[in-house]
């Protein structure tokens, strides 16, 4: 899955679907070219999600019954718009709970002068 | 600046051409791109070869990557229909029946009469299915897949298990009726019921 063109891909792999789903939470209904620029322009460029990685990610999400869909035609052609399900909204919160259990944790170990050992 | 629909044409008959077949991932890959396009100053061609160059690679990936997702979205549609209350009840009857039948006139001319029944089945799901192939100008992953692991898996399953395996029991003979039957048209009725959704949500 080639999520970024950037430095550090791998570090924002396990983490697509959480974007994702926070986006829609935050936005309510998007398409999928929307949530690429959305990203784009939230990161300042950073990260960059490619239609390889974005879209199975949409379908997997829609598979799983935590997002719906919704096709309309604009602009001489068909655009598949994403929202989260009942269930989809009760999985991002847990998501974005984990997600910031870890990135908490990741940065107790990255500064440890601020979180000292516990003296045994 | 909004593409003309002659410009999407181009880019939809484009990624057909690519080897995007299925109508369903397509129109959403057609329209990331003319999005993209639309985003873009200068000539229509220039940036679509330009874009295509950076993007295709990604493109074809998200295709394939659709056609794993596909095939287990289709195998558990079958499974939600084969669950249902009515369905099962068929099925009982249909266990009964052969197992009936089986008791009757032996397992062994029970299995031809099966292996007629199943394989014509079989043919006529397969001749339908092409022919809805050739003549049907959209084609939808969901139901493609499904059809093709189910026509591919019972055809194999069919020469796995002959009635020479059976041993003698009209019980198992009446199973193996109903798990060949029954997924032969569950199979039918799931792929009617995808099409019936694709072509309500995307004509």
């Amino acid at each position: 899955m080639y999520i970024c063109n950037m430095k550090n891909s791998q570090l924002y792999k396990g983490s697509l679907t959480t974007i994702i789903m926070k986006l829609l939470e935050e936005h309510g209904r998007m398409y999928g070219y929307e949530i690429t620029q959305k990203v784009k322009q939230t990161t300042q460029g950073e990260l960059n999600i490619t239609e390889g990685a974005l879209y199975p990610a949409l379908h997997k999400l829609e598979a799983d019954g935590l997002l719906e869909v919704e096709v309309e035609r604009v602009d001489n052609r068909l655009r598949k718009y994403y929202r989260l399900t009942e269930n989809g909204q009760k999985e991002t919160v847990n998501r974005l709970s984990e997600l910031e259990d870890f990135i908490r944790n990741m940065q107790a170990l990255m500064n440890p002068k601020i979180n000292p050992e516990p003296q045994l | 600046m909004k593409l003309t629909g002659e410009q999407i044409r181009f880019i939809d008959t484009y990624l057909k051409n690519s080897g995007i077949v299925y109508e369903d991932i397509r129109f959403e890959m057609t329209d990331h791109v003319a999005k993209a396009l639309e985003a873009m100053d200068g000539e229509f061609y220039e940036n679509f070869r330009g874009y295509m160059v950076a993007n295709k690679a990604s493109i074809l990936e998200a295709d394939k990557r659709f056609k794993n997702i596909a095939l287990r979205r289709a195998l558990r549609s079958l499974a939600d229909n084969m669950l249902k209350p009515m369905p099962l009840l068929s099925a009982i009857a249909v266990g009964i029946t052969a197992y009936a039948f089986a008791a009757a006139v032996g397992n062994d001319r029970a299995g031809v009469v099966l292996d007629a029944v199943y394989l014509s089945l079989l043919f006529l799901f397969a001749v339908l299915y092409m022919w809805r192939y050739f003549a049907d100008k959209f084609k939808y992953s969901v139901a493609d897949r499904l059809c093709g692991a189910v026509i591919g898996g019972l055809y194999w399953a069919s020469f796995i298990f002959r009635p020479y395996h059976f041993g003698g029991s009209a019980i198992v003979f009446a199973l193996f009726a109903v798990l060949f039957l029954y997924t032969a048209v569950m199979a039918a009725v799931t792929f009617r019921q995808l099409i019936s959704i694709y072509r309500l949500k995307l004509n």
